[in-house]
């Protein structure tokens, strides 16, 4: 059945609005088009949504869905298709899943959880086009990339002479120059390090052939995100990852850019936690280092953090670090990809099973969830499995369950490794996610964060995305009746994207395009001819591609949507 | 033993996917529920009574159940897939994927097989009284999981890669085989009655490969260990003498390589290292 009018009105949801301060309140929504509004016409479309946990729609803030990287874990992985393949239907598109699922069934299966909003974590400034090309063709949900700045060469020649505002302005024109949204630091130095033989190990080993220091990178783009006022903060993977100890480093990483806050909004957001947040001195003594992290965070404002939970299971990392997945490939004797992206950073791909049995692997459990636990402000932590290094994003639902409900968490203790147990922290915690909690750190915080006015709430004139869970919480405590609720969120009874409902329970009924955001910070119009300038002469010596041919233009993205702020140079 | 027999009622023209076609899948059906079973023609979702004739009477336990599929089945892939008992027997070609994965039971093929043919199988036993296509035994693409157990019986020729990733278990082949037998092998053992196209063993770990035949060259990465007088598959002896070699060395395999001295004078070099110290 078709309704002329467009116009949708959701009765009697159990609305959970954290950004407009509703938490579990009996109201309805009204839509119109693609916009929330006061009230709709009488012959608007009714959903019933009595007895239902009505939520924004979901924003994932870190995950790795399009670009060539994810493209070549792909081919790498044919084994990975095998076992779950998606049959076409009338609206939906054949596809494979599992840990890469392919385009079209990314969108799908993001759209099933309830989530509208996804941002691909990291795109090499160089492959972008890639990128763009692959976000295009993700459905329903409206997306964006990072652009992969941490390791560029002009960024540490100009950081290295202190030209900061050229610095600046270079940032401005790359995230043009690549339709990116933020600014993303990748195990800053270490990559292009690495690349030369060497290791980074802490923030002040020099990266060679530059003489900078992993620090001199983070707290310099840290005050050119600031100069440009763009609205993410620097979007960091520290170095060290996945080193035994590296919580030190996450700490100091953190605590580099601490006298640089204003007290406005947070100005650097550590990622996928859980794989820095490692403490001991080697595989056999590692132990959590999330109470420390979290304390940090705790008592300093301008952090963010997002937790990169593992959860058990065969799945592919992937990562811009290098280094780490040649270490990984090392460990785990599985296949490798790696690639160098010339000027810009490098990256690699394997394959990994996380297992129960496996000591450093339930310790890496435990790191995720102490990390949510231990953190007090949940609009400071973010709930991500890094897509797919720590579990796929159709995890979502089974970390969800362990947020929220301490018999769920004790379920999966009583099968992990012993020894890893009696070394977590996690038997003695008590504390358990609201459901107002879970809105917060899987939604509105992540979209406040973002600077997306118009997602991650439900107040008049944000956009018409919206979940609907099939959980009453006035009848059903979701600490006692978690698998309910992780079916109800693995399950979104509907998920609606700008005004059109797009799935019910796991059916596609309905298929969009998503928009693409990126950010355009506006320099002064001197700084920008100045930097064009040099910039030419930069491509002539260094790329193998001319100027020209790098930028891609907007019309290039399927439906552009570009959020402009005002530099301050 | 009861038999439901398959006839097939058309010529195919499209690869059929048929991964319920098994006795797992069967038993405990009646003749019009098997007949509904789904499976896919092309693109296109058919049930297994649109391509079959499907006679016998209904089997409740999975020992007692023997499948005959009558016909040309070469286009029919996934027959006999997971399945963990029973047995399956086929008169004529058969597809693709024939008992990938199987547990336990057994198959055997009249005619000719496709390529997969028990790739990543656990046990049971698998005989083709024709040729094979690539890949018998083998893991699917991209993973490590080959073959881990049971026992496949070639009376005509294999493809490439035959026991590629093998873990356990015997592949026996009576005819020949072409390039990379035992590629990437763990462990089992591979034995080739007739003569191999090349590169046997490369990137193995361990296991056993016993090439009955001519093979033009071995890889530098294997290194000559002694002759032996014999070799062996499971109990069963096979009379030699035949060069040993042990690789690949590549991967510090321990991997071992059989192959029959008579009729391999291209491989006479190699006595010549045989004394030398290292």
């Amino acid at each position: 059945m078709r309704f002329l009018t467009s116009e949708l009105l959701i009765k009697n949801g159990i609305i959970f609005d954290p950004i407009n301060n509703v938490d579990g309140e009996k109201m309805d929504i009204s839509i119109k088009d693609d916009k929330i509004v006061d009230k709709v016409s009488k012959g608007a479309r009714v959903l019933d949504a009595s007895g239902k946990i009505v939520m924004p729609g979901g924003v994932d803030i870190h995950s790795h869905i399009a670009g060539s990287k994810v493209n070549s874990g792909r081919i790498l992985r044919p084994e990975d298709h095998e076992k779950d393949v998606e049959y076409k239907t009338k609206i939906k598109r054949s596809g494979v899943g599992h840990s890469i699922p392919s385009t079209f069934t990314t969108g799908y299966r993001y759209s099933t959880l309830g989530y509208t909003t996804v941002i691909e974590a990291a795109a090499p400034p160089l492959k972008a086009r890639h990128t763009h090309e692959e976000l295009n063709e993700i459905p329903i949900l409206d997306k964006a990339c990072y652009t992969l700045l941490g390791n560029n060469w002009f960024i540490m020649e100009l950081l290295k002479e202190n030209k900061l505002e050229e610095c600046a302005a270079y940032v401005s024109w790359m995230l043009e120059a690549t339709r990116g949204y933020a600014i993303k630091i990748v195990d800053p130095g270490g990559v292009e390090a690495w690349g030369w033989g060497n290791f980074i190990t802490n923030l002040e080993d020099e990266v060679p052939n530059f003489s900078i220091t992993p620090r001199e990178i983070v707290v310099g783009l840290c005050k050119a995100n600031k100069m440009l006022n763009l609205p993410h903060a620097i979007h960091v993977h520290t170095n060290n990852l996945g080193v035994p100890g590296n919580y030190q480093t996450t700490i100091e990483t953190m605590d580099s850019v601490s006298n640089l806050y204003s007290g406005d909004k947070p100005i650097i957001h550590i990622t996928h936690t859980q794989f820095t947040g490692f403490k001991g001195s080697s595989w056999l003594n590692l132990s959590s280092g999330a109470p420390e992290i979290a304390d940090y965070v705790n008592k300093h404002k301008h952090v963010t953090l997002d937790l990169g939970q593992i959860a058990f299971g065969d799945t592919t990392t992937m990562t811009a670090d290098g280094p780490f997945q040649f270490f990984l490939h090392k460990l785990s004797g599985n296949k490798w990809v790696n690639c160098d992206v010339e000027a810009e950073t490098g990256s690699g791909i394997v394959p990994f099973t996380y297992r129960r049995s496996n000591y450093v692997n339930a310790i890496q459990w435990g790191i995720g969830l102490e990390l949510a636990l231990l953190v007090k402000d949940p609009w400071r932590i973010f709930m991500t499995t890094d897509h797919p290094n720590g579990a796929p994003f159709t995890k979502y639902p089974l970390v969800i369950s362990w947020l929220v409900s301490k018999k769920a968490r004790e379920k999966a203790l009583a099968k992990i490794n012993s020894s890893a147990k009696r070394r977590l922290d996690i038997p003695g915690m008590d504390r358990e996610y609201t459901l107002s909690e879970l809105a917060i750190i899987t939604r509105a915080a992540t979209a406040k964060a973002l600077g997306l006015k118009n997602k991650g709430h439900l107040g008049i004139g944000a956009d018409a995305d919206v979940a609907i869970y099939d959980f009453n919480p006035s009848s059903m405590d979701p600490s006692k009746h978690y698998p309910k609720l992780k079916r109800a969120f693995g399950n979104a009874h509907y998920t609606i994207k700008g005004g059109k409902i797009i799935s019910k329970k796991k059916e596609i009924l309905d298929c969009v395009d998503g928009r693409t955001y990126w950010a355009k910070s506006r320099i002064s119009k001197d700084l920008e001819s100045s930097i064009l300038e040099n910039l030419k002469d930069m491509f002539e010596d260094s790329y193998t591609v001319r100027m020209s041919n790098y930028v891609i233009r907007e019309d290039y993205l399927k439906i552009p949507e570009k959020i402009e702020v005002t530099a301050e140079v | 033993m009861a038999e439901i027999t398959f006839k097939i009622n058309k010529i195919l023209r499209v690869p059929v996917d048929s991964p319920d076609l098994n006795p797992d899948s069967i038993v405990g059906k009646s003749l019009d529920e098997i007949r509904n079973i789904e499976i896919w023609e092309g693109n296109r979702k058919i049930n297994l009574g649109e391509i079959f004739d499907v006679n016998g009477e209904q089997v409740d336990k999975i020992e007692d159940l023997s499948i005959r599929v009558i016909g040309d089945v070469s286009k029919v892939k996934r027959i006999g897939q997971n399945m963990s008992g029973g047995n399956i027997q086929i008169d004529g070609n058969a597809g693709m994927y024939l008992g990938n994965k199987m547990k336990d039971g057994s198959i055997i093929v009249s005619g000719d097989a496709g390529s997969w043919l028990g790739a990543s199988m656990l046990g049971g036993r698998i005989e083709v009284k024709g040729n094979t296509g690539d890949f018998v035994g083998a893991s699917y693409r991209g993973k490590s999981e080959g073959m881990k157990g049971g026992m496949i019986l070639i009376h005509g020729d294999a493809g490439n890669e035959i026991g590629c990733w093998m873990k356990g278990g015997t592949i026996q082949i009576m005819g020949s085989s072409e390039t990379y037998p035992g590629m990437h092998m763990k462990n089992g053992t591979i034995y080739i009655d007739k003569n191999c196209l090349c590169r046997a063993g490369a990137q193995m770990s361990g296991g056993k490969i016993i090439i009955n035949g001519k093979i033009p060259e071995i890889l530098p990465s294997f290194a000559i260990e002694s002759i032996r007088g014999s070799a062996r598959i499971d109990k069963e002896k096979i009379q030699g003498p035949f060069y040993l070699f042990v690789g690949d060395g590549n991967e510090d395999g321990e991997g071992r390589l059989y192959v029959r001295k008579e009729g391999n004078d291209d491989l006479k070099y190699c006595e010549d290292y045989l004394d030398m110290e290292v």
